[in-house]
């Protein structure tokens, strides 16, 4: 066998394990923890992509005086 | 009076050029930040020879002349200098010369292989840098991108020389501000992208402060001399141009990179508004300076690998930026800022320097102007595949594969075609590139691609111009297996789950591709 056809054979001995793994409790655990690991980081962005009112009303000031 | 001059370049004999050009002491031009700027970069470009072209009329000075300077009691001058840089050594008499036709080594190929670029010089007591269009630093094999690039015309006494770069020019900070300087940059990008009339900067300010602003206390209301604008101000201006802007706050590092990068990569500059800091030798002590606005024209692919994002783990490709460049009215074209972070505070390196140690760049908020078509905004992609790598992550580490490195950017559907032409394997799965040749897309569209080891594994196309509350997926592409299995197999399983419609799409997308 090469080994592009060993690579390949291992590799679907994973992917057949996989189509069993995930229709198991443990795989459907693991989904729910990632859903709810992407909603709170997406939470989190969305705060840190916020702008202030007061931040938009700032002055962007003229600062050739202070370096002139 | 000549009509030019000649001469080697050296940064002493470019400051007495700019001290004659404003009449101001050769001490005062040179401790002007843009000097020291100046220095470093055409050493770097290797400028050898300087060309001073006298009289020469500037379109954008003379509508702020016209507008304001034309009025004031001393007679300034209408008329500008242009001094050109190039990197081969030749004498005034080799010019006069070539302009003559008689026989001389300088050809026109000769000048334009060599020409570096234009500095416009205003004669204004000290605010005297015009637009001014340089070449860039070289890409160091692909780590240094500049998307926003577009050809300019110098014509030179006859002689066309060509450039790729963006315009830039200093604030002269009586009908511009820093913000204006940014603006202005920034439409001399999407003016060419978008089909858009290029306001000057007295234009610019005109537009922005059309109305009174609401914090009379903090901001002067007068237009001219100008002392800055607001974002709503920025804002307005870019409408006047026919643009839509798009703010997005950009305080962490990973929001910066990730949306700049977004938009660059579609030649599309952004405002970067800024805190500036004067910091001593350890950063303890920082002193504010004030508000401060550049517009970013690059950056630098600098990292090995991708930097995860906080809480998540997502990998994007834009985390591999170390530095970005602008184009920043106090310190030059293309300046460097590098990426920091120090006891939680990020902030970016700046090349001012001040009386302490140094001055660094607290990000603010991005100010992206878009064509009105392009409807939806990064951050509605990045979250939903931030679901999508969160969920399939859990399938690649069941069989041992490594975490997907995701490159998400806004691109139009002339250049991706140009991409699928160039970098799709031959063989794709569920699909040819016939088909995807051929297929008909929105003009604007967000790609979406997937890397394992360095290879593109798979393609998302997402519509740019539709509504958030529709499936925006147009296509997926499997370039091999390697991806195709598992999205399909998860897709089956688990995508009525998801809890983003878009992430959820991309799922039921890959069901639908049959081998």
């Amino acid at each position: 066998m090469t080994t592009r056809a060993a690579a390949k054979s291992s590799r679907d001995v994973k992917i057949a394990e996989l189509s069993k793994w995930i229709k198991t409790a443990e795989a459907s655990s693991a989904f729910v923890k990632a859903v709810e690991t992407s909603s709170k980081a997406t939470q989190s962005l969305s705060q840190d992509r916020s702008v202030s009112a007061e931040e938009l009303r700032m002055p962007i000031t003229n600062l050739e005086r202070q370096f002139a | 009076m000549k009509a030019f001059e000649v001469a080697d370049y050296s940064i002493e004999e470019f400051i007495s050029i700019i001290a004659a050009a404003s009449s101001s002491p050769e001490d005062k031009v040179a401790a002007k930040q843009h000097i020291n700027y100046f220095s470093n970069y055409f050493a770097a470009l290797q400028a050898r020879t300087i060309v001073v072209e006298y009289d020469y009329i500037d379109h954008d000075f003379l509508e702020d002349y016209a507008a304001y300077y034309v009025r004031c009691f001393e007679p300034y001058q209408k008329l500008t200098r242009r001094v050109h840089f190039f990197t081969t050594h030749f004498t005034g008499e080799d010019f006069e010369h070539f302009l003559s036709k008689e026989e001389t080594g300088l050809t026109i190929d000769i000048l334009q292989n060599s020409y570096v670029g234009f500095v416009v010089l205003k004669h204004l007591p000290n605010t005297v840098v015009g637009r001014t269009c340089l070449k860039t630093y070289g890409s160091d094999d692909g780590r240094r991108e500049f998307p926003i690039l577009r050809e300019y015309k110098a014509n030179l006494f006859g002689t066309t020389l060509k450039i790729e770069t963006l315009a830039f020019q200093e604030q002269d900070t009586v009908v511009a501000a820093c913000a204006t300087s940014a603006l202005w940059s920034c439409f001399q990008g999407t003016g060419k992208l978008f089909q858009h009339a290029i306001p000057s900067p007295v234009e610019i300010t005109k537009a922005a402060t059309e109305h009174i602003p609401e914090n009379i206390p903090a901001v002067n209301t007068r237009p001219f001399p100008n002392d800055g604008l607001t974002a709503a101000q920025m804002a307005i201006s870019v409408r006047e141009v026919g643009l839509e802007p798009f703010v997005i706050g950009a305080k962490k590092h990973h929001i910066l990179k990730s949306t700049l990068y977004a938009y660059l990569k579609a030649k599309m500059p952004s405002i970067l508004a800024v805190g500036l800091c004067d910091e001593d030798a350890k950063g303890e002590d920082i002193l504010p300076i004030g508000g401060h606005a550049i517009a970013v024209t690059g950056f630098s692919l600098g990292h090995d690998s991708p930097v995860p994002e906080p809480n998540s783990g997502f990998l994007l490709k834009s985390s591999r930026i170390d530095k970005i460049y602008a184009h920043d009215d106090q310190i030059g074209p293309f300046a460097r800022m590098e990426c920091s972070s120090e006891n939680g505070r990020e902030f970016l390196d700046t090349t001012y320097y001040s009386r302490r140690e140094k001055v660094t760049a607290e990000p603010h908020f991005l100010l992206i102007p878009l064509y009105h078509k392009i409807r939806i905004p990064f951050e509605v992609i990045h979250d939903a595949i931030l679901q999508v790598d969160n969920l399939i992550s859990i399938a690649l580490e069941h069989i041992g594969e490594e975490r997907i490195e995701w490159d998400i950017y806004l691109t139009n559907v002339n250049d991706y075609k140009e991409q699928v032409v160039k970098n799709y394997p031959n063989t794709l799965i569920g699909s040819s590139l016939l088909e995807q040749a051929t297929q008909k897309l929105p003009k604007f569209i967000w790609r979406v691609s997937a890397y394992l080891d360095g290879n593109l594994e798979l393609d998302i196309l997402f519509d740019a111009t539709g509504i958030a509350q529709h499936s925006l997926i147009k296509n997926m592409i499997f370039t091999s297996e390697r991806l195709y299995d598992v999205f399909h197999m998860f897709g089956e399983q688990f995508s009525e789950h998801c809890t983003s419609l878009q992430a959820k799409s991309v799922f039921e997308k890959a069901v639908e591709i049959e081998k």
